[in-house]
C-alpha cells in the first residue's frame, strides 16, 4: 500500500471486514453506526478509500422530495395568479387591463390567464373583456394541495399518484432552481461492499499498529510516541492564512525616509498644524500681495482667526525687510506696506518650511542640520494628484561655510540616499525665499527624468530678521510621488484611502519593491 | 506660474542663431523656464515661466532678449533709453492726471511706438503678454492694468491727454467689440469686461477715463477700451501703449518691458511724460537702480575661496548694462568699506532686491553644471522628534497584537465628526474658506476615519483590526473663556467582528497602556459613539479623562452603513504622557 491508511480509512474500512457476509453491500446511512464515525468523517472516509479502490459502489434509488420555493410560500398564503384571476371574475366580466393591474408583474398576468384558457376556466368576449367559463383547473388545486403539504413537511414525489406526478411536472422547477413555486431534490441512496480485488484483511487495518498525529503534551508525558509512526502530513495543500496586521505602507515609507534623514545627521523639527501667515509666509519673505496668499491657495481658520502670542515674534524686523524701510540687512524689500495683522491670520500650514523659519528664530545649533516631515495643506480641487491633505519632507543646513556648491553636494546626497539615484540635474529655479534657487531632477531608472525636490540658500531677508548670521540652506522633496510609485499607485488619494482591500494592494505592491531593491550587504564584506 | 504659447520660428527670429528644440530645452534653464509641450508638426511651444518676480521673461520677446544677453537686434537699438535722458526739462507732458484720481487709480504712464508691423502672430503675442502682466504681475488689474491703442485709427490719437474722472451716467462711449455707445454705468453691468473688471472702479462715485485732446474718449481704464480709437489691428504701424495703477515703479517696469518688446520687433519708441499730483513718470526710461556687491560675497556664495575673475564679464553678457568696481562703496544699498561692484539693474527688470540675486544671475549665467558639487562636511547628530517616537511605540505595540495601519486625511467634512458620531461641533476648528463641505473641519478625533474605513471594507476578511496614530485639533476654552486651538496627539482602535466587544478593546488597551508603564482603571462613563452603559473612560492622576473605550452603538454603525459589531478605544497620547511640550507651540 502506497500510503498507510488515515485512522478514518480504518475505522470506516473495518465493519466491511468483520460482517459475516464480506461481499454484501452496506448502505451509506448503515456505515455511519457500525463504523462510529460522524456523517462528514463517513462522506470523507468514502470518498478516500473509493480513490484506492477498495470499495465498489452502488445506486440503490433515488428519493424526490417537494419542498415550496420563497415564492411558493408567498402564493399559499396570497393565493396563486390563477386564484386571483378567477376570484377577480368572481363578480363578472372585467377587462383584461384591469386583470393585469392585480400583479406588480404583468408577464405573471399574462402567463395565468393563458393557462386558464387552455384549461377551458376562462375565456375572453367582446370588448376584450374576461369571463369565467369553468372552474379551477386541476392543475392549479393539486399544486394549492402540495404547496401547504409540503409546507408542513417535504413531500416524497414518488409516494404521489401517477396523474398527479405527470401535472405536477409542468409546474415544477428542475432540483436546486429557485424560480418557480416548488423545488424538487434529489436524494441518492447507495450501498458499498469491498472490492473483489483489494486483498485487504483485518491486519491490514492493524499495521503499524495506531498512527501518531499532532505531538500532545499527554504524548510526551507518557513517551507513547516511542516506537511509533506519525501519519504524514500532505504538506503540499493549501494552509489557511494567518491574521496578520500591517503598518501602513506610506507612513513606512516616510519612516524610511525619517532614518535616511536622522542617519544623515538632521534632528526633526515638529509644530502644530496651524500657523499664523507670519512664520508660514512673512517670515519667509514671501511678499503680502504673493498669489500663493490669497484665499484659492490657502486654508484660513474661521476661529479662532488670529494669532494671540505674536508680541513674541521678531514682527518689526520682518516688515522692515518687506517694506525695504531701514531693514536690518541691506536690501530693496518688496517696497509695499507691512500689515501686522494679516501677518496673524491663521491658517492650515501650506508649507513645512514654515517649521524651518521657528527654528531659525530659536537660536538653533550652527553647524546644524533640521528636517520635518510635516502634513501640509494646500486649496486645491482633490483629484488623483492632488490630496486635501500631504506629507512634505524638507530641512535646513546652518553651517558658517554652506554655498552654493555644498547646496549640489547635499542635493546629491539627498537624492542617493532617500531616492537612491545618482543621476541628478541642477536646473535654476525661483522661489521667494532662496536665493540662488534650485530644482533637483534625477533620473529614475523607471519613471524617467522627475522633479525631485526644491532647493536653495535662504536669503538674508530671511534669515537676519530671524538673528541667524550664518548661511542656511533650505531643501524640500516631493515624496509623494516616490511613495505612489513604491506602491503602485496612480491616485494619490489611495495613499490616505480607508479601503482595506486597497491598503491590502499597497502592502503587496511593497513586499514586490523589496524584489528590486538593492540587498543588504555588511560593511565587514572582503574586497573582491 | 505663467504659461507662455508661441511658435518656435518666431521666437528663433529673434535669436542670433535658431536653436533647435532640444537646444531650446536646454537653453530655457537660463530663463528658469521649462519646455511644457512641443508640436513638431506645428512647431509651436508652451513655456512654463517660473521666475514669478521677472515680469520681462513673459513673452517671446522677453525670453529671446535674455538669451541673447540682453542686447537689442542688430539695427533695432533701444534708443529710447537715450531719448529719456535727454529728453528737455521744460517741455510739455503728453499726459496729464487728474489729482481727484488719487483714491482712484492715481498713476498713468505711457508711450508712442511707429513704423513698426505686429502682423497676426505679433498682435497675438502683444495681447498675451499684456494680459499676463494685467494679471499675475498687475494682480487681474488691481494693482495694474495695460492699455493698447492704433495712433492712426478710426480717429487719429490726439495728444495730449487726460486721465481723469467721469461721471458713470453722463458719460458715453462705444466700448470694444460693440456698435453704439453706452453709458460707463452701462458698460459695466453688460459688458464681459465690465463685469469682470467693473468692481474695481464701481465703489466710487466718479469713474476713471482716458480722454484726448478732442475729448474723445480712449478707454475706461481698468476695464475696456473704446471700439473708435482702441481697437488694434494686425496692419497697425503705429500704436500708443499705456498702462494705469497704484504705483509707478510697478507702471514703469511694464511700459519698459512693453516698449523693449515693440523694439525688438522693429517699432521705434518714443517716450511720454505724464504729470499729476503722485509725481511725473517718463516711460520708458531707465530708472537707473543699482545694487551694490560687497567683495567677497560672490565668492562665498559660489564657494570659492576668491570671488570669480569672470564674475564682472559673464554679468555683462547676461544683460547687465554695467558693473564698475568700487574700493569703497557709495551711499545706498549694501554699503560697506571693504569695496565690491556697483550693479545697473537692466531697465526691463526690478527684480533685485539685494546682492544674492546678483550672484545668483552670475551662477545662472555660467551654467549650474560648471559647479562640482562639494559634500557636507560638518558632524551634527540626528535624531527623530520624542512625538515620533511615542508613535512608533503605539504602532509596533499595536502591529503585535495584530492591527493593521490606517492613514487618513486631516481635513473631514462636519457630519463625519459630529451627528454620525453622536457629538456636537462646539469644539470643532473649523476652515473659513473650505474647498468643499467634505474638507471643511480639522478632525478633533481619528474615531471617524477608522469607521469610514470599516464602512468600506464590509468586503475584506473579517475579523477586522485598524488603527491610527495622529495629528487632529479642537477648540479648547480657556479659564477666562477665551476659545483657543489646541492640537491633539491621537491613537485609536477599532475591531469589527461578529463578537467584537468592550472586553477584547479594553484589553488592548490595558496591553499598550503598559508599554508606556502605565496602569490606570477604567470608570464607567458614558460617551458616544459608544453603547451607554458598555464603555468607560480612563483618567490620569489630574482626574483628566485620557481614553474612552466601548462599543460602537448600533445607531452609529447603522448611519455609518456597517453591517457588523464594533468595537473602540480613543487615547489622548498626549494628555497621557504629558508631551505637551514636544507639541510645538500654542496659539
Amino acid at each position: 500500500m502506497s500510503q498507510p491508511l488515515h485512522p478514518v480509512e480504518r475505522a470506516l474500512l473495518r465493519p466491511f471486514l468483520t460482517r459475516n457476509e464480506p461481499g454484501a453491500f452496506l448502505s451509506s446511512d448503515d456505515v455511519g453506526p457500525l463504523s462510529g464515525l460522524s456523517p462528514a468523517q463517513v462522506q470523507m472516509g468514502l470518498e478516500m478509500v473509493k480513490s484506492r479502490g477498495l470499495l465498489e459502489e452502488r445506486l440503490d434509488r433515488e428519493e424526490t422530495l417537494l419542498r415550496p420555493t420563497d415564492q411558493g410560500l408567498q402564493a399559499l398564503s396570497d393565493g396563486l395568479p390563477e386564484e386571483i384571476i378567477m376570484e377577480a371574475l368572481a363578480g363578472g366580466p372585467r377587462p383584461m387591463s384591469d386583470l393585469r393591474a392585480l400583479f406588480p408583474d404583468p408577464s405573471v398576468a399574462s402567463k395565468a390567464m393563458g393557462a386558464l384558457k387552455d384549461a377551458g376556466s376562462l375565456k375572453v368576449v367582446e370588448g376584450g373583456q374576461a369571463v369565467r367559463s369553468g372552474d379551477l383547473p386541476p392543475g392549479v388545486l393539486l399544486l394549492r394541495k402540495l404547496l401547504s403539504m409540503s409546507a408542513e413537511a417535504p413531500v416524497l414525489l414518488e409516494s404521489l399518484p401517477k396523474e398527479e406526478q405527470e401535472l405536477l411536472s409542468q409546474y415544477q422547477r428542475r432540483r436546486g432552481k429557485e424560480k418557480g413555486l416548488i423545488r424538487l431534490d434529489v436524494k441518492s441512496f447507495r450501498s458499498y461492499r469491498l472490492a473483489p480485488d483489494a486483498n485487504l484483511s483485518l491486519s491490514d487495518l492493524d499495521e503499524g499498529g495506531e498512527l501518531l498525529g499532532n505531538v500532545t503534551p499527554e504524548m510526551l508525558q507518557s513517551r507513547s510516541w516511542e516506537g511509533g509512526t506519525f501519519r504524514p502530513f500532505s504538506v503540499g495543500a493549501e494552509a489557511p492564512p494567518p491574521l496578520q496586521g500591517h503598518l501602513h505602507p506610506y507612513r513606512e515609507f516616510l519612516e524610511e525616509v525619517r532614518s535616511h534623514l536622522v542617519r544623515l545627521g538632521f534632528a526633526e523639527m515638529t509644530g502644530s498644524l496651524v500657523e499664523p501667515e507670519f512664520w508660514n509666509m512673512d517670515a519667509l519673505f514671501i511678499p503680502q500681495t504673493h498669489p500663493a496668499r490669497n484665499i484659492h491657495d490657502i486654508y484660513l481658520i474661521s476661529e479662532p482667526r488670529m494669532a494671540t502670542d505674536s508680541h513674541e515674534w521678531p514682527m518689526e524686523a520682518v516688515a522692515r525687510t518687506h517694506e525695504g524701510k531701514e531693514p536690518p540687512v541691506s536690501t530693496r524689500g518688496w517696497r509695499q506696506g507691512f500689515d501686522p495683522e494679516q501677518a496673524r491670520r491663521l491658517l492650515m500650514r501650506s508649507q513645512g518650511t514654515a517649521l524651518s523659519s521657528r527654528t531659525l528664530s530659536r537660536n538653533p545649533d550652527v553647524p546644524g542640520k533640521y528636517f520635518a516631515i510635516a502634513r501640509c495643506f494646500r486649496h486645491d480641487q482633490v483629484d488623483a494628484t492632488h490630496a486635501v491633505d500631504f506629507f512634505q519632507a524638507e530641512g535646513i543646513v546652518l553651517e558658517k561655510d554652506a554655498s552654493f556648491v555644498t547646496l549640489l553636494g547635499l542635493l546629491a546626497l539627498l537624492a542617493r540616499e532617500i531616492a537612491g539615484v545618482d543621476q541628478v540635474h541642477y536646473k535654476p529655479a525661483y522661489f521667494p525665499f532662496t536665493e540662488p534657487s534650485v530644482e533637483l531632477h534625477a533620473h529614475h531608472p523607471e519613471l524617467g527624468w522627475m522633479e525631485l525636490g526644491g532647493a536653495g540658500l535662504f536669503r538674508p531677508e530671511v534669515t537676519r530678521p530671524l538673528g541667524v548670521d550664518v548661511p542656511v540652506i533650505a531643501w524640500g522633496m516631493g515624496i509623494d510621488r516616490m511613495a505612489m510609485f513604491r506602491l503602485g499607485l496612480s491616485d494619490i488619494r489611495d495613499l490616505f484611502t480607508g479601503d482595506l482591500s486597497v491598503l491590502s494592494g499597497m502592502v503587496r505592491a511593497e513586499e514586490r519593491s523589496w524584489a528590486g531593491s538593492p540587498r543588504p550587504s555588511s560593511p565587514a564584506d572582503p574586497p573582491r | 506660474m505663467p504659461t507662455l504659447e508661441g511658435h518656435l520660428d518666431d521666437l528663433n527670429s529673434l535669436l542670433p542663431t535658431p536653436l533647435s528644440p532640444e537646444e531650446m530645452n536646454q537653453a530655457l534653464d537660463r530663463v528658469k523656464g521649462e519646455w511644457k509641450h512641443y508640436d513638431p508638426a506645428t512647431r509651436r511651444f508652451k513655456i512654463e515661466l517660473n521666475d514669478t518676480n521677472r515680469p520681462d521673461l513673459w513673452s517671446v520677446e522677453g525670453i529671446a532678449r535674455q538669451l541673447r544677453g540682453g542686447t537689442p537686434l542688430p539695427g533695432r537699438p533701444y534708443s529710447f533709453l537715450e531719448k529719456a535722458s535727454t529728453r528737455e526739462a521744460g517741455k510739455a507732458p503728453e499726459m496729464t492726471v487728474d489729482p481727484a484720481l488719487s483714491r482712484v487709480r492715481p498713476f498713468l504712464g505711457g508711450f508712442r511706438a511707429t513704423g513698426g508691423t505686429l502682423g497676426e502672430e505679433g498682435l497675438a503675442g502683444l495681447i498675451g503678454t499684456q494680459e499676463r502682466l494685467s494679471e499675475l504681475f498687475g494682480r487681474k488689474r488691481a494693482d495694474l492694468a495695460i492699455g493698447v491703442y492704433p495712433l492712426k485709427g478710426k480717429k487719429e490719437i490726439v495728444f495730449p491727454l487726460s486721465f481723469r474722472l467721469a461721471d458713470p451716467d453722463a458719460t458715453r462711449f462705444v466700448p470694444l467689440g460693440e456698435e453704439s455707445p453706452r453709458t460707463l454705468r452701462e458698460v459695466l453691468a453688460t459688458h464681459p469686461k465690465g463685469i469682470a473688471y467693473g468692481p474695481l472702479v464701481s465703489s466710487h462715485p466718479a469713474w476713471p477715463v482716458i480722454s484726448d485732446a478732442n475729448g474723445e474718449i480712449l478707454s475706461l481704464p481698468p476695464v475696456i477700451n473704446s471700439q473708435t480709437s482702441g481697437a488694434v489691428v494686425p496692419g497697425d504701424r503705429d500704436l500708443f501703449v499705456e498702462a494705469t495703477g497704484n504705483d509707478p515703479q510697478r507702471i514703469l517696469l511694464v511700459l519698459n518691458i512693453l516698449a523693449a518688446n515693440l523694439a525688438d520687433r522693429g517699432f521705434l519708441v518714443e517716450p511720454l511724460l505724464s504729470r499729476g499730483a503722485g509725481g511725473d513718470i517718463l516711460a520708458p526710461s531707465s530708472p537707473g537702480i543699482a545694487v551694490f556687491v560687497p567683495a567677497g560675497l560672490p565668492a562665498r556664495v559660489a564657494g570659492a575661496a576668491d570671488d570669480p575673475r569672470d564674475f564682472i564679464e559673464v554679468l555683462l553678457g547676461f544683460g547687465y548694462p554695467a558693473i564698475s568696481r568700487k574700493g569703497t562703496a557709495p551711499e545706498g544699498i549694501g554699503r560697506s568699506s571693504a569695496g565690491g561692484y556697483e550693479v545697473l539693474q537692466p531697465f526691463y527688470r526690478d527684480d533685485l532686491l539685494g546682492a544674492v540675486d546678483v550672484v545668483e544671475d552670475y551662477l545662472v549665467a555660467r551654467g549650474f553644471d560648471s559647479f562640482a558639487p562639494v559634500m557636507p562636511r560638518a558632524f551634527t547628530a540626528g535624531s527623530a522628534a520624542p512625538r515620533i517616537k511615542v508613535e512608533n511605540r503605539i504602532r509596533t505595540a499595536c502591529l503585535g497584537m495584530g492591527f493593521t495601519e490606517l492613514l487618513s486625511n486631516i481635513l473631514t467634512g462636519e457630519p463625519a465628526v459630529t451627528t454620525r458620531l453622536g457629538r456636537g461641533g462646539e469644539a470643532l476648528v473649523r476652515i473659513d474658506n473650505p474647498a468643499s463641505l467634505q474638507y471643511a473641519v480639522v478632525r478633533p478625533t481619528l474615531l471617524s476615519g477608522l469607521l469610514a474605513a470599516e464602512a468600506r471594507s464590509a468586503r475584506h476578511p473579517y475579523p477586522h483590526r485598524v488603527f491610527e496614530v495622529g495629528e487632529a485639533m479642537e477648540l479648547a476654552s480657556s479659564r477666562s473663556g477665551e476659545r483657543r486651538l489646541k492640537d491633539l496627539h491621537l491613537a485609536a482602535a477599532l475591531i469589527s467582528h461578529p463578537g467584537a466587544g468592550i472586553s477584547e478593546l479594553q484589553g488592548v488597551l490595558e496591553a499598550l497602556l503598559a508599554r508606556f508603564d502605565l496602569r490606570l482603571a477604567l470608570e464607567p462613563e458614558d460617551h458616544p459613539p459608544y453603547i451607554p452603559g458598555r464603555c468607560g473612560v480612563l483618567k490620569n492622576s489630574r482626574g483628566e479623562g485620557v481614553a474612552t473605550v466601548g462599543e460602537i452603538h448600533p445607531a452609529t454603525l447603522d448611519l455609518w452603513g456597517i453591517r457588523m459589531p464594533a468595537a473602540a478605544f480613543e487615547l489622548d497620547v498626549a494628555a497621557l504622557l504629558g508631551e505637551g511640550d514636544v507639541l510645538g507651540a500654542g496659539h
